[in-house]
């Protein structure tokens, strides 16, 4: 096992120790003396976007919609022993997650740490995947992927990626579309995980009040040794602008639901500039759409918002976007009202006292998101697979400028790269 | 780690007002959350408007961007006010937050700051023009979006079904009302209406409050007695609130209910007996936890893992109420299967009980659950609450020693009272299910 760095971040009282096992893996280990809770978060950059790649054979691979999830399913099953059931005699609390880049596994506990951390590592570095037990778990993520395509919420901010977005792959949502679960196969998650569930590929991230070393050495024989190769995702060229100016489908909705939304032409790419990238972009939706802002504050005065109003930033290497949403029986008028205001927000540039005041209120959300053992480790994982030093949103929040700010609000709501998407009540 | 034994220190404010407080300088984040309790009446509807109205501006704040800036100022600090439903009570709660002062520039205080701005919301509303309690526009403004909102909850799935499930399960107990109340009472409110059940909030509230994170005690037990103690600002004595409506079922009703839903919700409700002493309370958590209290459950592990009919199903205790409910997103062909499945389960539990590793699995669950608390405010003000609402008034390590002299006998004993009262179904009109009774 080789130590990399410990990072001491003062103002939080907190420090992590960052180290890297022979075959690779990169591990993060906080220390939270005197907490009763420790955490073990174990995550990759392979996600639902992950459906066609060239493995580190050079074999070019399709595989269906949904299989980073569908093969997360999969793991939790276990070689020889449901993990539910190892876990459960522990009484960890534990669960995974797909996301459009990465899938994570993790474990909270204040007890039988290292037997926990013992199944984690286990599960997710030693699976059996055969064909039986991927058709007995086709009903059960067929009603996961029923239970959010009836969430107007989830299914409006899909039709806003496809408006959004010709082809990327984020059009699709993690659990992929049900016709495409039936069809997977055991072959297609194995081929999966023989290309991204490699030991270099994988982050390891744990806090507690635990010893650092003791950890350390356990760890290393736990963990794969080397296994060199790398899949190369293949992902098609996307054009600049999005896909279409508006798109509406009919849902069972009592109102309109509403989405709008801003992407960049393209991905920040990975570390800092992506840190940067999010750090800034979120500020901007900040300055502009937070109850303290004066111009969110004219649009709810004018009846133009309400508090089912809502805003978010997403992006990854390669998308970035920003989107609005509301339920309105008035879509065009809320539409007409936030491209205005955006526009106006943009001319005029940033209020600094706002921009002090919204660094000051982050710096209160950065101390309350290290709380918990938990949230650290899941913090500094976010870390590892962004390529980031833990921490580093501090120092971000310090060095932005206020032109910096103006920049980006002036690229961010270019109203060529907006799109709109209208979930209405159907017709009968 | 060692559970922990620590009791929070009791102030009793005046009678019906009482605080619960634990310094716990260890954590980074302060939560004072302060609950009114009141019957979940017809008053509910004026209560959660008020709430509404509340939130959009003070005298010393007048809009909701200025409170947002105030807040943004207090490092984040957050303060809210909002209701909810807790079994046949509706509570205001205000809950306060922010963030512990070694993480702040030297000589900098929140929790007196916070505590004001949050009192100011409740004692010092923006006044309307003439001596009207609000502002007219602001009223109408929230009144029609809470109307919006009532009218289009029925897309939110899951809380709409839950909601009419207690509708169809408790049609004329309290406990089955809307806690933010119909559309038609929300349009015959008028300003005095909202000004009334401000001061009702203040003066006939029952008071809990928990404190608990990096607090220190003096100045803010002070400003607790000036606001809500004996001879403070609201230092009125406070009544008892009766009990919740307990109901002996007769046989098992179906209830079906059409949405143009793809998912079908399936909800099944068990009246039960309500908990009268500690390992009452216990046998029926561990009880709950055996049937579909987490992935550790009968229902987790046999309607989703063997039989494939589920991805989310589990089952909660609602033990101030005297009911036992069973939830599930399913498709609606599969809806006898699963009903089926879970009176099977509820009969075999309390025919033969659980086994010795159901029940070990269960416990090292709580277990964990109770030596976790210690990190979180938010956990352990729950905890301590609960504690205190159900007159149980233990330590994390007091309600352990009591999980631990339970075995399966107990939790058979607990199940046997569980009486099946009604299944409901909300599917697409073109589902299968038993007939509609309704």
């Amino acid at each position: 096992m080789k130590i990399l760095e410990e990072i001491q971040e003062s103002r939080l009282q907190e420090s992590v120790l960052l180290a890297e096992s022979a075959g690779g893996t990169r591990i993060a280990l906080a220390r939270t003396p005197g907490y009763s809770t420790r955490a073990a978060f174990f995550g990759l950059r392979f996600g639902s976007n992950h459906v066609r790649f060239r493995n580190p054979e050079g074999q070019e691979v399709h595989v269906p919609w949904g299989s980073a999830h569908f093969l997360e399913h999969k793991l939790f099953e276990g070689r020889e022993e449901k993990v539910f059931d190892r876990f459960g005699r522990l009484g960890a609390n534990f669960n995974g997650g797909t996301s459009f880049a990465r899938t994570s596994y993790y474990f909270v506990t204040s007890q039988h740490f290292n037997a926990a951390t013992e199944v984690l590592l286990d599960f997710v570095q030693d699976p059996l995947i055969t064909e039986e037990r991927v058709e007995k778990e086709k009903g059960i993520i067929e009603q996961e992927v029923r239970m959010y395509e009836d969430d107007p919420n989830y299914r409006g901010y899909f039709l806003l990626l496809r408006a959004l977005y010709h082809k990327h792959a984020i059009r699709i949502s993690p659990g992929g579309p049900v016709d495409e679960v039936h069809r997977t196969t055991a072959a297609d998650l194995q081929a999966c995980y023989d290309a991204y569930y490699r030991p270099h590929n994988l982050c390891l991230s744990l806090a507690g009040d635990f010893d650092p070393e003791e950890i350390l050495a356990a760890l290393e024989p736990q963990l794969q040794g080397p296994r060199p190769g790398a899949a190369e995702a293949i992902f098609e060229q996307e054009p600049e602008l999005p896909a279409h100016e508006r798109l509406e489908e009919e849902f069972a909705v009592s109102r309109p639901h509403v989405w709008l939304g801003w992407r960049d032409p393209s991905g920040p790419g990975a570390g800092m500039a992506q840190l940067r990238h999010r750090i800034l972009s979120s500020l901007v939706l900040d300055l502009v759409f937070e109850h303290s802002s004066p111009w969110y504050e004219e649009l709810y005065q004018q009846g133009i918002v309400d508090d089912s109003f809502g805003s978010q930033f997403s992006c990854d290497e390669d998308w970035s976007y920003a989107s609005v949403e509301m339920v309105t029986e008035h879509p065009d008028r809320f539409l007409d009202g936030v491209r205005d205001t955006v526009a106006r927000f943009a001319e005029a540039g940033p209020d600094p006292q706002a921009v002090e005041r919204i660094r000051r209120a982050a710096w209160g959300g950065a101390v309350s998101s290290s709380q918990t053992p938990a949230s650290l480790a899941s913090a500094h994982l976010a870390s590892l697979l962004q390529g980031t030093r833990p921490f580093a949103v501090l120092d971000v929040l310090d060095s932005i400028q206020l032109d910096e700010v103006a920049q980006r609000a002036r690229e961010m709501f270019q109203p060529e790269r907006s799109a709109a998407a209208l979930l209405v009540p159907r017709s009968s | 780690m060692a559970l922990l034994k620590t009791l929070p220190e009791h102030i009793r404010l005046t009678p019906g007002a009482d605080l619960l407080f634990l310094p716990e300088p260890r954590l980074k984040r302060a939560l004072l959350q302060v609950d009114f309790d009141l019957p979940l009446d017809a008053g509910c509807a004026a209560r959660t408007l008020l709430a509404q109205v509340l939130e959009q501006g003070s005298a010393a704040h007048p809009s909701r961007m200025h409170l947002a800036q105030r807040q943004e100022q207090l490092f984040g600090a957050t303060v809210g006010f909002g209701g909810l439903r807790a079994a046949e009570k509706h509570r205001m709660r205000l809950q306060l937050g922010w963030v512990g002062e070694r993480f702040l520039p030297a000589g900098e205080t929140l929790a007196v700051d916070v505590l004001g701005l949050g009192r100011e919301l409740l004692e010092e509303p923006r006044r309307g023009a003439e001596g009207a309690p609000f502002d007219g526009a602001v009223m109408e403004r929230e009144r029609a979006q809470l109307a919006r909102h009532i009218r289009s909850f029925v897309d939110d799935r899951a809380g709409y079904a839950q909601q009419r499930f207690y509708e169809a399960m408790c049609p004329d107990e309290p406990f089955a009302r809307a806690p933010w109340g119909t559309v038609d009472q929300v349009e015959a409110l008028r300003a005095d209406d909202l000004e009334a059940a401000r001061l009702a909030i203040l003066k006939q509230g029952r008071v809990l409050i928990l404190a608990v994170g990096p607090i220190e005690r003096d100045p803010l037990v002070d400003a607790l007695r000036s606001w809500l103690g004996e001879g403070g600002a609201w230092g009125e004595a406070r009544a008892e609130l009766p009990e919740a409506e307990s109901r002996e079922p007769g046989s098992l009703r179906e209830v079906r209910e059409e949405l143009p839903i793809d998912q079908a919700r399936f909800h099944l409700g068990f009246r039960i007996a309500r908990p009268k002493s500690s390992e009452d309370m216990e046998s029926l958590l561990l009880a709950n936890a055996v049937l579909g209290g987490g992935i550790q459950g009968r229902l987790f592990r046999i309607v989703r893992e063997e039989r494939s009919l589920a991805y989310g199903i589990g089952s909660e205790v609602l033990a101030g109420k005297g009911l036992l409910t069973v939830g599930a997103g399913i498709d609606a062909s599969k809806a006898e299967e699963v009903r089926d499945e879970v009176l099977r389960q509820v009969a075999d539990l309390a025919e033969n009980g659980p086994s010795e590793e159901e029940v070990a699995m269960c416990k090292a669950s709580f277990f964990n659950g109770l030596q976790s608390l210690a990190d979180s405010a938010g956990s352990l003000a729950r905890f301590y609450a609960r504690e205190f609402q159900f007159a149980l008034h233990r330590s994390p390590a007091e309600r352990a020693a009591v999980l631990e002299s339970l075995g399966p006998r107990d939790v058979q004993r607990a199940a046997e009272s569980w009486k099946a009262d009604t299944a409901f179904l909300m599917a697409a009109p073109e589902a299968s299910m038993a007939e509609s009774v309704g």
